[in-house]
């Protein structure tokens, strides 16, 4: 039987938002998994995404009210967040157009559908590297500069987005990319339903020292180095369609990955450090040879195994943040403008 | 003449190999790991969705990576056939990954080595790219324990000393830096240097693998190390799994040998339950020193690899061509140490191939350019195959200041051969006798006086055939297999010129 989330179909929401169809799992769909996605039309014809929270998930636990509330926590929080980013603004996070809730079946009070309304994205960085026919420099190095963009917008207010990975990057048309998906962010002055667990976001890209549980207290350390090691991970993914964290694993001994190891990160951080390298030498065959030894050094700094060390060399120094952004939100909106007019050569 | 080795003591030094073959070999196992329990993943069934819908490179290189970073392999299969069949243009990376999936590759691949890789070009090029790399990262401790024996092969102490001390400043405490050190100092002959790196190290009570390097360097300074007492402890406990305790086991089965005690054949049993290279080559030492008695099965089999106790086991049964063969994989293990050296080009020597036995030595000299053995048997070797100048030059390297009394007694043999080859027969004679009449043991003498003999025939001098019967009666008697091979050299001799 198909639950309130699942029976919006048709419905007009409030601001004249009409519920279009349901899709089992659009391009567009982000995170959470106990939720449901739609299509939906505003009064000008504008075609958007709607999330809808399920509750009915929550009745099937072993203790429903916790569930439930765990959920709304949830909910509320990344409503939160996404309507931080809309009031300043921020040009490279899928923020909502509107927010609210509805009464799936009229008559039936607890049949309350919270619900957000993004952009309709064309799809993700996977679907779009998928349909062009050959690898596109330019077009990658853009899509790159606009996901440092948008953490560092995060990390302006505070925000570590902790679950960066290519179904979590969309694609607007026009080379504009955005980061979607605030569930697993961590805001530093507000505590999130996550932010108890080890890993906040997907554990298939987590950072190598997060999978050997050496969980820093610190939260600069732990939070905005983890979306440092992301990106850089997003990096390996457009270059070399593999995440840094899998290319790690495989250049590991079997003894000394995070499946078996049973001791302190420091102690295996040497055997991860020198598979890293390795991985980097195989990442880096992947990596147009103009400016492979740049990427492959942005890649070494961002996805650094150390947290300590992770992060551009000059903004260990001093009073610089450690973990700050805008070298590389720099550096990769340089090297997208020359690919753009053509200076690295057989690319647009 | 040829020197050969001595096969009068051995200790359970570590082997000193790179970082990737010693991994590769297990030696760097945690004493401890957990074991790892699946747990299936809301967002790998996500991506697993997101493959089947989609089903292109960059959907299966998504699933592939989360799969892999999972532990979940085998939700992936599909994905990774996918890349295999259908992309093989593919980024290298994902490649790697299809194939970790589907199992045709697990681990990292080590690069072969050969003979020819360890001469003084390819190390210094060995050299520059670890440098390089090193420039990448100079926190890869690996890469400066690596460079450290480059280095060491190449015979340049200083500089191996400062790249395995910039190791030791990084990470003070790990099994591989350690043990790579004091197998450094040993071969430098720094004893106590290397005693005192592993004593200083928190490991060398925490760990089997640094206690067993430690009482191996104690011994070599005839020094018991002061956690012995917690070796044994270990050994009579079931605290850690036998690979962790082979060489332990097989450095304290070691001092009870030489100190006679009694449970010198239960450590050994113990040492060859997940045995390590290292502690086979030791069983196989200990078994040729006091018996077969003291292991019920034998020490070498298909499951038990060790380059080291098969080139003696097969020297020993006069088996000289897999001997040979064994022997120079011994020195491509251990490139820098003078004993496989000596032993491949003692052998080469024996088998009259001398140009291969003259490149062995050479190999052995990079590392121990004084060695006298080295110098010795390079030096007999290019005077064999006509390379006078070379011999000579070789020869007049040896320091006699620093020989024992049966080295100067091979000293003087050599000397023999290159006045003989020179030439001067009798100079080469005089030599000769005088080496004939230092002291030194049975075979030492046979094999000079049957060197002597050959030169004496090979120039036909009227003295010739009554040194051959003297050696032929001295020698015919004596046990040793390459003593036997080289009375029959000198009967083929002695039939040819009666012929």
């Amino acid at each position: 039987m198909a639950t309130h989330a699942e029976s919006l179909t048709g419905r007009v929401l409030d601001g004249g938002w009409k519920v279009l169809e349901k899709v089992a799992r659009p391009p567009t769909a982000t995170g959470s998994i106990f939720s449901h996605g739609y299509i939906v039309v505003s009064p000008d014809g504008q075609k958007a995404y709607l999330k809808a929270l399920d509750y009915s998930k929550a009745f099937l636990s072993n203790d429903p009210p916790r569930f439930l509330q765990a959920m709304t926590e949830a909910f509320n929080h990344e409503r939160d967040l996404c309507l931080l980013c809309r009031d300043r603004h921020f040009d490279r996070i899928v923020i909502p157009l509107a927010d609210g809730k509805i009464l799936a079946a009229p008559a039936i009070p607890d049949s309350l559908v919270n619900y957000l309304i993004f952009e309709l994205a064309e799809g993700d960085v996977r679907t779009q590297m998928d349909a062009a026919d050959r690898f596109d420099l330019a077009w990658a190095l853009r899509s790159l500069h606009h996901v440092s963009v948008g953490l560092s917008q995060l990390h302006r207010v505070g925000v570590a987005h902790q679950d960066l990975k290519p179904s979590n990057v969309l694609y607007f048309g026009e080379r504009v990319f955005k980061i979607a998906d605030l569930g697993s962010a961590s805001h530093k002055s507000r505590l999130g339903p996550r932010d108890e667990w080890e890993i906040a976001g997907d554990m298939g890209y987590a950072p190598p020292e997060l999978l050997y549980k050496h969980i820093d207290p610190d939260w600069d350390k732990r939070r905005l180095s983890c979306d440092m090691y992301l990106l850089g991970s997003m990096v390996v993914f457009f270059f070399a369609q593999s995440g840094m964290t899998a290319l790690l694993k495989a250049h590991l001994n079997s003894n000394h990955t995070w499946d078996s190891w049973d001791g302190p990160y420091e102690e295996v951080l040497p055997y991860v450090r020198d598979a890293y390298n390795r991985a980097l030498d195989v990442f880096a065959t992947s990596v147009p040879a103009e400016i492979s030894v740049k990427i492959k050094e942005m890649v070494r700094q961002l996805c650094e195994p150390d947290p300590r060390l992770r992060g551009h060399p000059r903004d260990r120094i001093g009073a610089h943040n450690q973990y700050s952004l805008e070298r590389y939100v720099s550096q990769f909106n340089l090297l997208a403008s020359k690919a753009e007019i053509g200076l690295f050569g057989g690319n647009e | 003449m040829a020197v050969f080795n001595e096969d009068k003591d051995r200790k359970v030094i570590p082997r000193w190999r790179r970082f990737s073959a010693t991994l590769a070999r297990g030696e760097l196992t945690p004493l401890t790991s957990r074991v790892f329990k699946p747990t299936p993943d809301l967002n790998l069934q996500a991506r697993v969705k997101d493959w089947q819908e989609h089903g292109s490179l960059s959907f299966a290189a998504d699933l592939l990576s989360c799969a892999i970073t999972l532990g979940l392999e085998n939700e992936a299969r599909e994905a990774a056939e996918y890349v295999m069949k259908t992309c093989p243009s593919c980024p290298e990376a994902t490649k790697r990954l299809a194939q970790r999936v589907l199992g045709l590759s697990r681990g990292t691949e080590i690069a072969p080595v050969s003979l020819d890789m360890l001469d003084r070009a390819q190390t210094g090029k060995r050299i520059h790219e670890i440098r390089q790399k090193t420039h990448g990262d100079p926190r890869n401790v690996f890469l400066w324990v690596d460079m450290a024996r480059c280095y060491t092969m190449l015979g340049m102490k200083a500089q191996a000393v400062r790249c395995l001390d910039v190791a030791l400043r990084l990470l003070p405490n790990n099994r591989f830096i350690l043990r790579s050190a004091s197998r450094l100092y040993i071969h430098l002959h720094e004893y106590d240097l290397a005693c005192k790196v592993l004593r200083a190290s928190d490991l060398v009570t925490s760990d089997p693998w640094v206690l067993a390097a430690h009482i191996a360097a104690e011994s070599i300074v005839h020094k018991s190390s002061r956690h012995l007492k917690k070796g044994l402890q270990w050994l009579n406990s079931e605290r850690f799994r036998p690979v962790h305790l082979s060489e332990l086991a097989s450095a304290i089965a070691t001092l009870e040998i030489e100190s006679g005690g009694r449970w010198a054949r239960r450590f050994l049993r113990l040492s060859l339950q997940e045995p390590t290279e290292n502690a086979i080559a030791q069983a196989s030492w200990i078994v040729r020193k006091v018996g077969s008695h003291i292991l019920e099965e034998p020490v070498l089999s298909a499951d038990r690899p060790s380059s080291e106790a098969r080139a003696w086991t097969y020297s020993k049964e006069g088996k000289w061509e897999d001997s040979l063969k064994h022997a120079c994989e011994w020195l491509v293990d251990q490139p820098f140490s003078n004993r496989p050296a000596v032993f491949a080009s003692y052998i080469a020597a024996l088998l009259e191939n001398y140009t291969v036995s003259a490149n062995l030595a050479q190999i052995g000299r990079l590392a121990n350019p004084n060695s006298f053995a080295l110098l010795n048997n390079y030096a007999f070797a290019q005077a064999q195959a006509g390379h006078l100048s070379a011999a000579i030059e070789a020869y007049n390297k040896i320091n006699e200041h620093t020989l024992s009394l049966e080295q100067r007694m091979v000293w003087r043999a050599t000397g023999g051969l290159l006045k003989f080859r020179s030439g001067d027969a009798s100079a080469g004679r005089s030599l000769y006798l005088v080496a004939l009449g230092e002291p030194a043991e049975p075979k030492r003498r046979a094999m000079a006086m049957i060197n002597h003999a050959i030169e004496e025939s090979l120039v036909q001098t009227p003295e010739a055939e009554s040194f051959r019967k003297e050696a032929i009666a001295f020698s015919e008697n004596l046990p040793d297999p390459d003593i036997k091979m080289l009375v029959n050299r000198l009967r083929k001799i002695e039939q040819g010129q009666k012929r």
